[in-house]
Protein backbone atom coordinates (compact mmCIF):
# COMPACT_ATOMS: atom_id res chain seq x y z
CA UNK A 1 0.00 0.00 0.00
CA UNK A 2 3.16 2.36 0.22
CA UNK A 3 4.35 1.70 -3.09
CA UNK A 4 4.64 3.73 -5.65
CA UNK A 5 1.24 5.28 -7.18
CA UNK A 6 1.52 4.29 -11.00
CA UNK A 7 -0.40 7.11 -13.33
CA UNK A 8 -3.90 5.31 -13.62
CA UNK A 9 -3.60 3.04 -11.21
CA UNK A 10 -6.07 2.70 -8.49
CA UNK A 11 -5.53 2.16 -4.96
CA UNK A 12 -9.17 0.96 -3.72
CA UNK A 13 -12.39 0.50 -4.90
CA UNK A 14 -15.76 1.85 -4.32
CA UNK A 15 -16.09 -0.48 -1.41
CA UNK A 16 -12.83 0.72 0.11
CA UNK A 17 -10.70 -3.17 -0.40
CA UNK A 18 -7.57 -2.33 -1.64
CA UNK A 19 -7.34 -3.07 -5.42
CA UNK A 20 -4.38 -5.95 -6.39
CA UNK A 21 -1.13 -4.22 -6.50
CA UNK A 22 1.29 -6.44 -5.45
CA UNK A 23 -0.68 -8.45 -3.42
CA UNK A 24 -3.15 -11.30 -3.46
CA UNK A 25 -5.52 -11.42 -6.24
CA UNK A 26 -9.11 -11.23 -4.48
CA UNK A 27 -11.76 -14.39 -4.88
CA UNK A 28 -13.50 -14.23 -8.41
CA UNK A 29 -16.80 -12.60 -6.86
CA UNK A 30 -15.13 -9.95 -5.46
CA UNK A 31 -12.68 -9.76 -8.68
CA UNK A 32 -15.62 -9.63 -10.99
CA UNK A 33 -17.45 -7.08 -8.67
CA UNK A 34 -14.98 -4.86 -8.90
CA UNK A 35 -15.06 -5.07 -12.83
CA UNK A 36 -18.23 -4.33 -12.53
CA UNK A 37 -18.01 -1.49 -11.04
CA UNK A 38 -15.92 0.17 -12.81
CA UNK A 39 -18.43 -0.39 -15.50
CA UNK A 40 -21.17 1.07 -14.13
CA UNK A 41 -19.08 3.90 -12.13
CA UNK A 42 -17.77 5.09 -15.56
CA UNK A 43 -20.50 4.38 -17.35
CA UNK A 44 -19.94 1.44 -20.12
CA UNK A 45 -22.94 -0.10 -18.07
CA UNK A 46 -25.75 2.94 -18.07
CA UNK A 47 -28.30 3.65 -15.65
CA UNK A 48 -31.22 1.18 -16.10
CA UNK A 49 -29.67 -1.18 -18.60
CA UNK A 50 -29.97 -5.09 -18.03
CA UNK A 51 -27.26 -6.67 -16.45
CA UNK A 52 -28.31 -10.75 -16.92
CA UNK A 53 -26.10 -13.55 -14.86
CA UNK A 54 -25.96 -15.59 -17.83
CA UNK A 55 -25.19 -13.23 -20.50
CA UNK A 56 -21.98 -12.10 -17.87
CA UNK A 57 -20.89 -15.52 -17.39
CA UNK A 58 -20.65 -16.32 -21.15
CA UNK A 59 -18.70 -13.42 -21.32
CA UNK A 60 -16.11 -13.47 -18.62
CA UNK A 61 -15.68 -17.46 -19.28
CA UNK A 62 -16.89 -18.42 -15.50
CA UNK A 63 -19.99 -19.96 -13.90
CA UNK A 64 -22.96 -18.10 -12.75
CA UNK A 65 -22.29 -18.75 -8.92
CA UNK A 66 -19.69 -16.17 -8.33
CA UNK A 67 -21.23 -13.96 -10.53
CA UNK A 68 -24.48 -14.15 -8.70
CA UNK A 69 -22.53 -13.39 -5.84
CA UNK A 70 -20.93 -10.28 -7.33
CA UNK A 71 -24.37 -9.28 -8.27
CA UNK A 72 -25.53 -9.07 -4.88
CA UNK A 73 -22.78 -7.39 -3.22
CA UNK A 74 -23.55 -4.43 -6.07
CA UNK A 75 -27.07 -4.73 -5.40
CA UNK A 76 -25.85 -3.93 -1.73
CA UNK A 77 -23.66 -0.75 -2.84
CA UNK A 78 -26.96 0.55 -4.90
CA UNK A 79 -25.73 -0.38 -8.30
CA UNK A 80 -27.82 -3.27 -9.25
CA UNK A 81 -31.02 -2.97 -8.83
CA UNK A 82 -33.22 -6.45 -8.60
CA UNK A 83 -36.91 -5.94 -9.25
CA UNK A 84 -39.42 -8.87 -9.44
CA UNK A 85 -40.17 -10.37 -12.71
CA UNK A 86 -37.67 -7.30 -14.69
CA UNK A 87 -34.48 -8.46 -13.77
CA UNK A 88 -31.87 -6.52 -12.69
CA UNK A 89 -30.51 -3.45 -14.00
CA UNK A 90 -28.15 -1.27 -13.15
CA UNK A 91 -29.37 1.59 -10.56
CA UNK A 92 -31.07 4.81 -12.13
CA UNK A 93 -28.92 8.13 -11.62
CA UNK A 94 -29.33 9.47 -8.29
CA UNK A 95 -32.08 11.69 -7.68
CA UNK A 96 -31.07 15.45 -6.87
CA UNK A 97 -33.04 14.84 -3.37
CA UNK A 98 -31.19 11.66 -2.77
CA UNK A 99 -27.94 13.34 -3.71
CA UNK A 100 -28.81 16.01 -0.78
CA UNK A 101 -29.51 13.04 1.70
CA UNK A 102 -26.31 11.35 0.86
CA UNK A 103 -24.16 14.39 1.43
CA UNK A 104 -26.15 14.67 4.53
CA UNK A 105 -25.03 11.68 5.14
CA UNK A 106 -21.74 12.50 4.70
CA UNK A 107 -21.30 15.65 6.81
CA UNK A 108 -21.95 13.83 9.94
CA UNK A 109 -19.95 10.48 9.07
CA UNK A 110 -16.78 11.56 7.06
CA UNK A 111 -16.46 14.11 9.24
CA UNK A 112 -16.58 11.86 12.50
CA UNK A 113 -13.92 9.27 9.78
CA UNK A 114 -12.00 12.41 9.45
CA UNK A 115 -11.69 13.04 13.06
CA UNK A 116 -10.68 9.00 14.21
CA UNK A 117 -8.30 9.28 11.59
CA UNK A 118 -6.53 12.25 13.56
CA UNK A 119 -6.08 9.73 16.80
CA UNK A 120 -5.14 6.30 14.70
CA UNK A 121 -4.09 7.32 11.56
CA UNK A 122 -0.10 5.42 11.26
CA UNK A 123 2.91 7.45 9.58
CA UNK A 124 2.82 5.25 6.85
CA UNK A 125 -0.62 5.84 6.07
CA UNK A 126 -0.36 9.38 6.87
CA UNK A 127 2.65 9.29 4.23
CA UNK A 128 0.07 7.74 1.82
CA UNK A 129 -2.33 10.56 2.18
CA UNK A 130 0.26 12.99 1.55
CA UNK A 131 1.77 11.85 -1.70
CA UNK A 132 -2.24 11.57 -3.33
CA UNK A 133 -2.97 14.91 -1.88
CA UNK A 134 0.31 15.72 -3.92
CA UNK A 135 -0.73 13.60 -7.12
CA UNK A 136 -4.19 15.78 -7.13
CA UNK A 137 -2.58 18.92 -6.94
CA UNK A 138 -0.22 18.37 -9.49
CA UNK A 139 -2.85 17.09 -11.81
CA UNK A 140 -5.63 19.20 -10.97
CA UNK A 141 -4.64 21.87 -13.42
CA UNK A 142 -3.99 19.62 -16.61
CA UNK A 143 -5.40 16.21 -15.93
CA UNK A 144 -8.71 14.42 -17.66
CA UNK A 145 -11.69 14.83 -14.74
CA UNK A 146 -11.85 10.83 -14.70
CA UNK A 147 -8.01 10.35 -13.18
CA UNK A 148 -8.81 13.30 -10.35
CA UNK A 149 -11.98 11.34 -9.19
CA UNK A 150 -10.16 8.06 -8.62
CA UNK A 151 -7.58 9.80 -6.79
CA UNK A 152 -9.83 11.66 -4.47
CA UNK A 153 -11.76 8.55 -3.96
CA UNK A 154 -8.46 6.92 -3.45
CA UNK A 155 -7.40 9.79 -0.68
CA UNK A 156 -10.59 9.47 0.94
CA UNK A 157 -10.56 5.84 1.69
CA UNK A 158 -6.98 6.11 2.80
CA UNK A 159 -8.03 8.55 5.43
CA UNK A 160 -11.03 6.32 6.25
CA UNK A 161 -9.69 3.30 6.24
CA UNK A 162 -7.25 4.19 8.92
CA UNK A 163 -10.16 5.96 11.49
CA UNK A 164 -9.80 2.13 12.84
CA UNK A 165 -13.86 2.76 12.40
CA UNK A 166 -16.44 0.27 12.46
CA UNK A 167 -18.87 2.47 10.32
CA UNK A 168 -16.71 2.32 7.10
CA UNK A 169 -19.25 -0.38 5.81
CA UNK A 170 -21.76 2.76 5.91
CA UNK A 171 -19.29 4.89 3.48
CA UNK A 172 -18.38 1.73 1.78
CA UNK A 173 -22.87 1.44 0.54
CA UNK A 174 -23.07 4.53 -1.21
CA UNK A 175 -19.56 5.41 -1.94
CA UNK A 176 -20.18 3.34 -5.52
CA UNK A 177 -23.46 5.72 -6.45
CA UNK A 178 -21.63 9.20 -5.22
CA UNK A 179 -18.22 8.07 -7.61
CA UNK A 180 -21.04 7.67 -10.46
CA UNK A 181 -22.48 11.46 -10.00
CA UNK A 182 -19.28 12.44 -9.26
CA UNK A 183 -17.30 11.07 -12.70
CA UNK A 184 -18.77 13.39 -14.56
CA UNK A 185 -19.72 16.36 -12.96
CA UNK A 186 -17.56 17.31 -10.07
CA UNK A 187 -14.61 18.32 -11.97
CA UNK A 188 -14.77 20.76 -15.01
CA UNK A 189 -12.61 23.08 -16.85
CA UNK A 190 -13.64 25.55 -14.49
CA UNK A 191 -10.51 25.59 -12.32
CA UNK A 192 -13.03 24.03 -9.12
CA UNK A 193 -10.15 20.98 -8.47
CA UNK A 194 -7.86 23.77 -7.31
CA UNK A 195 -9.74 24.43 -4.56
CA UNK A 196 -10.26 20.75 -3.38
CA UNK A 197 -6.26 20.30 -3.49
CA UNK A 198 -6.20 23.21 -1.19
CA UNK A 199 -9.32 21.65 1.13
CA UNK A 200 -6.74 18.04 0.84
CA UNK A 201 -4.23 19.99 2.09
CA UNK A 202 -5.93 21.28 5.34
CA UNK A 203 -7.07 17.90 5.95
CA UNK A 204 -3.51 16.56 5.69
CA UNK A 205 -1.78 19.15 8.09
CA UNK A 206 -4.91 18.34 10.71
CA UNK A 207 -4.56 14.59 10.30
CA UNK A 208 -0.52 15.34 10.48
CA UNK A 209 -1.11 17.77 13.49
CA UNK A 210 -3.04 14.50 15.62
CA UNK A 211 -6.17 17.64 16.09
CA UNK A 212 -9.40 15.61 15.50
CA UNK A 213 -11.48 18.79 16.24
CA UNK A 214 -9.61 20.46 13.21
CA UNK A 215 -9.49 17.43 10.76
CA UNK A 216 -13.32 16.43 11.06
CA UNK A 217 -13.60 20.63 10.27
CA UNK A 218 -11.33 20.53 7.12
CA UNK A 219 -13.40 17.62 6.14
CA UNK A 220 -16.69 18.89 6.61
CA UNK A 221 -15.32 21.82 4.57
CA UNK A 222 -14.57 19.96 1.71
CA UNK A 223 -17.75 18.31 1.76
CA UNK A 224 -19.85 21.51 1.60
CA UNK A 225 -17.41 22.62 -1.23
CA UNK A 226 -18.42 19.37 -3.46
CA UNK A 227 -21.51 19.44 -2.50
CA UNK A 228 -22.74 23.40 -3.70
CA UNK A 229 -20.70 22.14 -6.82
CA UNK A 230 -23.16 18.63 -7.33
CA UNK A 231 -26.00 20.65 -5.80
CA UNK A 232 -25.32 23.04 -8.84
CA UNK A 233 -25.17 20.36 -11.41
CA UNK A 234 -28.25 19.55 -10.36
CA UNK A 235 -29.52 23.18 -10.57
CA UNK A 236 -32.38 22.90 -13.38
CA UNK A 237 -34.02 19.71 -11.63
CA UNK A 238 -33.79 21.16 -8.02
CA UNK A 239 -35.79 24.19 -9.53
CA UNK A 240 -38.57 21.47 -10.32
CA UNK A 241 -38.08 19.52 -7.70
CA UNK A 242 -38.80 22.63 -5.26
CA UNK A 243 -41.94 23.49 -7.09
CA UNK A 244 -42.97 19.81 -5.48
CA UNK A 245 -44.04 16.48 -6.39
CA UNK A 246 -41.58 14.45 -8.55
CA UNK B 1 -54.51 -14.70 20.37
CA UNK B 2 -56.05 -15.55 17.08
CA UNK B 3 -58.30 -12.90 17.20
CA UNK B 4 -55.95 -9.64 17.45
CA UNK B 5 -52.91 -9.23 14.75
CA UNK B 6 -50.14 -10.07 17.45
CA UNK B 7 -47.09 -11.54 15.71
CA UNK B 8 -46.02 -15.08 17.20
CA UNK B 9 -43.42 -14.43 19.70
CA UNK B 10 -41.25 -16.90 18.14
CA UNK B 11 -41.11 -15.92 14.12
CA UNK B 12 -42.58 -12.30 14.16
CA UNK B 13 -40.24 -10.21 11.67
CA UNK B 14 -41.49 -9.77 8.35
CA UNK B 15 -38.50 -7.98 7.35
CA UNK B 16 -34.70 -8.83 7.73
CA UNK B 17 -31.90 -6.52 8.73
CA UNK B 18 -31.18 -5.55 5.46
CA UNK B 19 -35.14 -4.75 4.94
CA UNK B 20 -35.89 -7.60 2.51
CA UNK B 21 -39.08 -9.75 3.01
CA UNK B 22 -38.34 -12.80 4.97
CA UNK B 23 -40.94 -14.90 2.85
CA UNK B 24 -40.65 -13.16 -0.91
CA UNK B 25 -43.92 -14.87 -1.93
CA UNK B 26 -43.23 -18.21 -0.88
CA UNK B 27 -40.43 -18.88 -2.16
CA UNK B 28 -37.46 -20.07 0.16
CA UNK B 29 -33.93 -17.70 0.47
CA UNK B 30 -31.49 -18.73 -1.25
CA UNK B 31 -28.93 -21.45 0.58
CA UNK B 32 -26.68 -18.55 1.14
CA UNK B 33 -29.06 -16.02 2.32
CA UNK B 34 -30.45 -18.46 4.27
CA UNK B 35 -27.84 -18.67 6.36
CA UNK B 36 -26.73 -14.89 6.23
CA UNK B 37 -30.18 -14.52 8.11
CA UNK B 38 -29.78 -17.45 10.64
CA UNK B 39 -26.22 -15.51 11.79
CA UNK B 40 -27.84 -11.98 11.55
CA UNK B 41 -30.42 -13.62 14.21
CA UNK B 42 -27.47 -15.02 16.35
CA UNK B 43 -25.68 -11.57 16.41
CA UNK B 44 -28.93 -9.37 16.95
CA UNK B 45 -29.69 -11.81 19.92
CA UNK B 46 -26.37 -12.25 21.13
CA UNK B 47 -26.40 -15.74 20.94
CA UNK B 48 -22.83 -14.66 19.00
CA UNK B 49 -21.42 -12.05 21.27
CA UNK B 50 -19.59 -9.70 20.42
CA UNK B 51 -16.03 -10.03 19.78
CA UNK B 52 -16.42 -13.70 19.63
CA UNK B 53 -14.29 -15.12 16.93
CA UNK B 54 -15.91 -17.48 14.34
CA UNK B 55 -14.30 -19.29 11.52
CA UNK B 56 -15.79 -20.82 8.12
CA UNK B 57 -15.33 -24.47 9.32
CA UNK B 58 -16.59 -24.32 12.57
CA UNK B 59 -19.73 -22.60 11.25
CA UNK B 60 -20.05 -24.67 8.14
CA UNK B 61 -20.03 -27.71 10.24
CA UNK B 62 -22.60 -26.44 13.12
CA UNK B 63 -25.02 -25.66 10.32
CA UNK B 64 -24.69 -29.06 8.33
CA UNK B 65 -23.36 -26.94 4.76
CA UNK B 66 -19.95 -26.64 3.14
CA UNK B 67 -17.78 -23.70 3.43
CA UNK B 68 -18.90 -21.90 0.25
CA UNK B 69 -22.23 -20.62 1.07
CA UNK B 70 -21.01 -19.68 4.81
CA UNK B 71 -17.90 -17.62 3.29
CA UNK B 72 -20.57 -15.81 0.92
CA UNK B 73 -23.05 -15.03 4.26
CA UNK B 74 -19.60 -13.66 6.19
CA UNK B 75 -19.35 -11.60 3.20
CA UNK B 76 -23.04 -10.03 3.35
CA UNK B 77 -22.49 -9.82 7.11
CA UNK B 78 -19.12 -8.02 6.67
CA UNK B 79 -21.35 -5.37 4.29
CA UNK B 80 -23.73 -5.18 7.34
CA UNK B 81 -20.67 -4.11 10.09
CA UNK B 82 -21.72 -7.34 11.82
CA UNK B 83 -18.81 -9.57 10.99
CA UNK B 84 -15.25 -8.20 11.36
CA UNK B 85 -12.20 -9.28 8.83
CA UNK B 86 -9.06 -8.44 10.54
CA UNK B 87 -5.80 -8.84 8.86
CA UNK B 88 -3.97 -11.91 10.58
CA UNK B 89 -6.56 -12.40 13.26
CA UNK B 90 -9.08 -13.91 11.68
CA UNK B 91 -12.99 -13.36 11.80
CA UNK B 92 -15.13 -11.87 14.35
CA UNK B 93 -18.49 -10.93 15.75
CA UNK B 94 -18.25 -6.78 15.51
CA UNK B 95 -17.89 -5.22 18.58
CA UNK B 96 -20.64 -3.31 20.25
CA UNK B 97 -20.92 -0.08 18.89
CA UNK B 98 -18.23 2.89 20.53
CA UNK B 99 -20.34 6.01 22.67
CA UNK B 100 -18.56 8.46 19.63
CA UNK B 101 -19.37 5.72 16.35
CA UNK B 102 -22.76 5.54 18.05
CA UNK B 103 -23.64 8.99 18.19
CA UNK B 104 -21.84 9.52 14.34
CA UNK B 105 -24.71 6.90 13.15
CA UNK B 106 -27.86 8.70 15.10
CA UNK B 107 -26.67 11.75 13.10
CA UNK B 108 -26.65 9.61 10.07
CA UNK B 109 -30.45 7.99 10.84
CA UNK B 110 -31.61 11.16 10.85
CA UNK B 111 -30.61 12.35 7.78
CA UNK B 112 -31.29 9.29 6.07
CA UNK B 113 -34.28 7.87 7.55
CA UNK B 114 -35.59 11.40 7.84
CA UNK B 115 -35.49 11.20 3.77
CA UNK B 116 -36.87 8.09 3.34
CA UNK B 117 -39.72 8.98 5.90
CA UNK B 118 -40.27 11.83 3.49
CA UNK B 119 -40.17 10.23 0.50
CA UNK B 120 -42.59 7.98 1.84
CA UNK B 121 -44.86 10.20 2.26
CA UNK B 122 -45.17 11.04 -1.36
CA UNK B 123 -45.30 7.35 -2.54
CA UNK B 124 -47.12 4.73 0.17
CA UNK B 125 -49.73 3.17 -0.82
CA UNK B 126 -53.15 2.81 1.00
CA UNK B 127 -52.07 -0.93 1.41
CA UNK B 128 -48.69 -0.32 2.71
CA UNK B 129 -50.48 2.78 5.23
CA UNK B 130 -52.56 -0.16 6.35
CA UNK B 131 -49.37 -2.22 7.17
CA UNK B 132 -47.28 0.07 9.12
CA UNK B 133 -50.89 0.85 11.34
CA UNK B 134 -51.06 -2.74 12.22
CA UNK B 135 -47.71 -3.26 13.20
CA UNK B 136 -48.43 -0.11 15.72
CA UNK B 137 -51.15 -1.09 16.91
CA UNK B 138 -49.65 -4.35 17.67
CA UNK B 139 -46.75 -2.68 19.17
CA UNK B 140 -49.23 -0.49 21.42
CA UNK B 141 -50.97 -3.93 22.54
CA UNK B 142 -47.30 -5.69 23.62
CA UNK B 143 -46.81 -2.68 25.35
CA UNK B 144 -50.14 -2.44 27.44
CA UNK B 145 -49.53 -6.17 28.17
CA UNK B 146 -46.31 -5.94 29.64
CA UNK B 147 -45.48 -9.12 28.75
CA UNK B 148 -42.00 -10.53 29.89
CA UNK B 149 -41.18 -10.90 26.10
CA UNK B 150 -41.90 -7.50 25.50
CA UNK B 151 -38.52 -6.59 24.30
CA UNK B 152 -37.78 -9.25 21.45
CA UNK B 153 -41.36 -8.15 20.07
CA UNK B 154 -41.45 -4.59 20.57
CA UNK B 155 -38.17 -4.49 18.84
CA UNK B 156 -39.30 -6.78 15.98
CA UNK B 157 -42.26 -4.45 15.40
CA UNK B 158 -40.10 -1.18 15.20
CA UNK B 159 -38.01 -2.90 12.98
CA UNK B 160 -40.64 -4.06 11.05
CA UNK B 161 -42.57 -0.57 10.84
CA UNK B 162 -39.65 1.36 9.75
CA UNK B 163 -38.89 -0.92 7.18
CA UNK B 164 -42.56 -1.01 5.73
CA UNK B 165 -42.16 2.94 5.75
CA UNK B 166 -38.39 2.75 4.04
CA UNK B 167 -38.86 0.34 1.37
CA UNK B 168 -42.27 2.08 0.82
CA UNK B 169 -40.18 4.72 -0.12
CA UNK B 170 -38.79 3.19 -2.96
CA UNK B 171 -35.35 4.61 -2.71
CA UNK B 172 -32.31 3.12 -3.61
CA UNK B 173 -30.68 4.18 -0.72
CA UNK B 174 -32.31 1.59 1.42
CA UNK B 175 -29.40 0.14 0.67
CA UNK B 176 -27.00 2.31 3.26
CA UNK B 177 -29.46 1.76 5.65
CA UNK B 178 -29.00 -2.10 5.49
CA UNK B 179 -25.41 -1.22 5.86
CA UNK B 180 -26.04 -0.34 9.68
CA UNK B 181 -29.31 -1.74 10.83
CA UNK B 182 -28.21 -4.57 12.09
CA UNK B 183 -25.79 -3.08 13.96
CA UNK B 184 -28.60 -0.77 15.82
CA UNK B 185 -31.07 -3.66 16.40
CA UNK B 186 -28.05 -5.21 18.49
CA UNK B 187 -28.09 -2.10 20.23
CA UNK B 188 -31.78 -1.97 20.88
CA UNK B 189 -32.01 -5.17 21.28
CA UNK B 190 -31.39 -5.02 24.91
CA UNK B 191 -31.84 -1.30 26.38
CA UNK B 192 -33.43 0.85 24.68
CA UNK B 193 -37.24 -0.65 25.40
CA UNK B 194 -36.37 -0.79 28.98
CA UNK B 195 -36.26 3.19 29.31
CA UNK B 196 -39.86 4.64 27.95
CA UNK B 197 -41.02 2.99 24.93
CA UNK B 198 -44.46 4.81 25.33
CA UNK B 199 -42.80 7.64 23.71
CA UNK B 200 -41.73 5.66 21.13
CA UNK B 201 -44.70 4.58 20.52
CA UNK B 202 -46.79 8.02 20.62
CA UNK B 203 -43.73 9.04 17.94
CA UNK B 204 -44.67 6.50 15.41
CA UNK B 205 -49.06 7.49 15.87
CA UNK B 206 -47.78 11.14 14.95
CA UNK B 207 -45.26 9.70 11.91
CA UNK B 208 -48.09 7.56 10.46
CA UNK B 209 -50.68 10.53 10.76
CA UNK B 210 -48.11 12.48 9.10
CA UNK B 211 -47.43 10.06 6.84
CA UNK B 212 -51.84 9.45 5.85
CA UNK B 213 -51.81 13.19 5.27
CA UNK B 214 -48.94 12.83 2.74
CA UNK B 215 -46.75 15.51 4.32
CA UNK B 216 -43.27 14.90 3.19
CA UNK B 217 -42.05 17.55 5.50
CA UNK B 218 -44.08 16.87 8.76
CA UNK B 219 -43.04 12.65 8.31
CA UNK B 220 -39.59 13.49 7.92
CA UNK B 221 -39.42 16.14 11.29
CA UNK B 222 -41.52 13.38 12.80
CA UNK B 223 -38.77 10.67 11.74
CA UNK B 224 -36.38 12.80 12.80
CA UNK B 225 -37.93 13.48 16.31
CA UNK B 226 -38.20 9.74 16.62
CA UNK B 227 -34.41 9.05 15.47
CA UNK B 228 -33.23 11.82 18.65
CA UNK B 229 -34.96 10.10 21.23
CA UNK B 230 -33.82 6.80 20.08
CA UNK B 231 -30.24 8.50 20.30
CA UNK B 232 -31.08 9.61 23.91
CA UNK B 233 -32.04 5.86 25.19
CA UNK B 234 -29.09 4.32 23.34
CA UNK B 235 -26.25 7.18 25.09
CA UNK B 236 -27.71 6.27 27.92
CA UNK B 237 -27.54 2.82 27.53
CA UNK B 238 -23.76 3.25 26.60
CA UNK B 239 -23.00 4.96 29.33
CA UNK B 240 -24.32 2.50 31.62
CA UNK B 241 -22.37 -0.57 29.76
CA UNK B 242 -19.37 1.97 29.85
CA UNK B 243 -19.73 2.13 33.63
CA UNK B 244 -20.03 -1.45 34.38
CA UNK B 245 -17.10 -2.49 32.81
CA UNK B 246 -15.33 0.48 34.43
CA UNK B 247 -16.24 -1.20 37.44
CA UNK B 248 -16.11 -4.37 36.83
CA UNK B 249 -12.75 -5.14 35.01
CA UNK B 250 -11.54 -1.57 35.39
CA UNK B 251 -10.44 -0.75 31.70
CA UNK B 252 -7.98 1.85 30.82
Amino acid sequence: MTGAIMRGHRLFDATGRALPGAGLPPALPDHIRQGLERDIIEGRLGAGERVAEDELGRRLGVSRTPIREAMRMLEGQALLVRRRGRGTTVAARTSPEQARAIYAVRFALEGHLAACAATNISRDDLALVGRLRDEFAQRAGAGPAADLVGIDSDLHWAIYNSADSDLVSVVAAYWGRLQRELYGRAYGADGSAAGYASQHAAIVDALAARDAAAAQAAMVAHLNSGWARVRGSYAPELGEVSGHGA
Amino acid sequence: MSDIDLPAPDVAAIYDATGQPYARHGLPPSFPEHIRRALEREIIEGALEPGERVTEEELAQRMGVSRTPVREALRALGGQGLIERRRGRGIAVAERLRPDEAEALYEVRGALEGHLAARAAEAMTEEELETAARLQRSFRRVLDAGDPIATRMLVTLDSDLHWTIYNAARSSLVASLGSYWGRIQRELYDPVYRSDPQVFAEQHEVLIDALRAAEPEQAEAAMRAHVRSGWAAVRASLAGDAARAGAGAGEP
